[in-house]
């Protein structure tokens, strides 16, 4: 089936791609709890949900694979792919393109695996500018949308949270246009830190990274206080 | 794609039908923003307006509980300015759908768990205490400094700023039969009945009766309320709610939406 074979190529793709940035691995290949996976999401005024999304804490990888994007007026994509299982994580988009950004890749992959993670480009260009198919983490360019504002595309972006777990997207894009954030996430994977203590293979970077500017899922101002309600004429039949 | 009225969808379902159709004639006519035009083209996540929504009066399926309902949380509390899609884990594909506003008055939800790019929230249906994962682009956040806290066993009521008690009232709470649900839940809406009955103000919390799946045409929603009667205070006698005295109902009143209540035995 035409899908099926779509998928495999993607998947071959994938993994001739992965090698050429190899991961230091986890000492232990030990569980890591659940990994998951997300070819591609949008948040904003043009909201993409998770496609495909996979989250699994198997020992075994699940799959999700969808041959191309819904149509959408920010994104394209084709053979988008989701792996996870125990500790671990894979993504990959092949033929992106960002028309409104002038970016394109033909592939762009994103690995991790019990804490330490890899993203990975191909072909990938930003205003007919080559793009560093291995980006160190949180490289941010910014991007002058002419007229409507501007935009931070950030590669190989690395977020590790409080309890460890490392977020490895290949590309982020993040735009503020007429007051509202967009965000494009483009191939992320998610996974546990595992049981290895010390942690040799760490990325030199973590959600506090200062060359991370344009993380809107991690606001520095505090937030302000909460409104105090103002009484909506109507009832509920409540349980006395 | 579907039309904006269909993805988009009406939330509460026992909402009389005149008031069904001026909050639709509203939400054709310009809450989406922009009076329709194609600027701006959201792509609804619930393609079709399938999903449940998350209020009140729903109960939601394949959504993880609360994982520590005694714990005491930071305060702060999201209003998603458009419906949000609600997600068993982080990326995973959305199971409901949390929509902008709660019984006429704009939805706020407590954070439970935070990781890059989501935000675990407590909602407001049954089954007590249920959680989604909602992605935090969209997301207006803020704190509350105050936590209400109530004493089944007790039959107090706790009013926290900043940590530090503000006030503690005898309350009434559930009887024997219709006990009041512990758990962690938090301050849904504020409501002013046209004509009151038993109270000026009623404030739903996200939990309900578990005993009593509807009660007096209701789903069964707790909330804290005022009482005719003085003599019912510190005792167990309600379907479930906490009554409380009225200089408690006014200062409950004044309470951010979204605000932590952790009601234990």
């Amino acid at each position: 089936m035409r899908l099926q074979a779509l998928t495999k190529c993607a998947a071959v793709a994938g993994a001739l791609a992965l090698p050429f940035a190899a991961v230091v691995p986890g000492a232990a290949a030990t569980t890591g709890g659940a990994g998951s996976a997300v070819a591609i999401s949008a948040g904003g005024p043009v909201a993409v949900p998770p496609t495909p999304a996979v989250t699994s804490d198997a020992q075994r990888p699940v799959r999700k694979s969808v041959v191309e994007l819904p149509p959408n007026p920010i994104v394209e994509a084709r053979l988008l792919n989701a792996a996870a299982w125990s500790g671990h994580a894979r993504a990959s988009v092949a033929d992106l393109r960002l028309l409104k950004l002038g970016l394109r890749a033909s592939l762009v992959t994103a690995k991790c695996e019990n804490g330490n993670g890899v993203s990975h480009l191909v072909k990938a260009t930003l205003n007919g500018r080559t793009l560093k198919a291995d980006a160190a983490p949180n490289t941010a360019v910014t991007v002058n949308l002419t007229g409507v504002g501007a935009a931070t595309v950030t590669l190989n972006r690395h977020v590790r949270d409080k309890d460890g777990n490392l977020t490895v997207t290949a590309i982020e894009v993040s735009a503020t246009v007429a007051g509202q954030t967009q965000t494009i996430s483009i191939a992320s994977a998610t996974c546990g830190k595992g049981a290895q203590p010390g942690e040799p293979g760490q990325p030199p970077s973590g959600p506090s990274d200062p060359s991370d500017p344009g993380a809107p899922s991690t606001p520095t101002t505090p937030p302000s206080a909460a409104p105090i309600p103002t009484p909506i004429t109507g009832d509920l039949p409540v349980t006395g | 794609m579907s039309d904006e009225t269909t993805a988009r969808g009406v939330p509460g379902p026992p909402v009389a039908v005149p008031v069904v159709l001026a909050v639709a004639a509203v939400l054709v006519s310009g809450c989406g923003g922009g009076g329709g035009t194609a600027g701006n083209g959201s792509v609804s996540p619930a393609a079709g307006g399938a999903l449940p929504q998350a209020t009140t009066y729903t109960t939601l399926k394949d959504l993880p509980a609360d994982p520590s309902p005694s714990a005491a949380l930071d305060g702060t509390v999201v209003h998603p300015a458009e419906t949000a899609p609600v997600s068993a884990q982080p990326g995973a594909p959305a199971v409901a759908e949390l929509p902008a506003a709660q019984l006429k008055g704009d939805t706020w939800v407590p954070v439970v768990e935070s990781r890059p790019g989501w935000k675990r929230v407590l909602l407001p249906s049954r089954p007590n205490g249920v959680t989604g994962w909602i992605p935090d682009s969209g997301l207006k956040t803020a704190r509350s400094g105050q936590a209400i806290k109530v004493d089944v066993g007790d039959r107090k009521l706790t009013l926290l700023n900043a940590g530090r008690p503000a006030g503690t009232w005898p309350v009434a709470v559930g009887a024997p039969k219709t006990p009041t649900p512990v758990g962690r839940t938090f301050l849904l809406a504020s409501l002013a009945p046209a004509k009151p009955t038993f109270s000026p103000l009623i404030l739903p919390v996200g939990a309900h009766s578990a005993t009593l799946d509807t009660f007096g045409g209701g789903p069964g929603t707790v909330a804290f309320h005022g009482w005719p009667s003085t003599s019912v205070f510190g005792k167990a006698v309600t379907h479930g709610c906490v009554r409380v005295p009225a200089d408690a109902l006014k200062r409950l009143a004044k309470v951010p939406l979204g605000t932590p209540v952790v009601i234990t035995a």
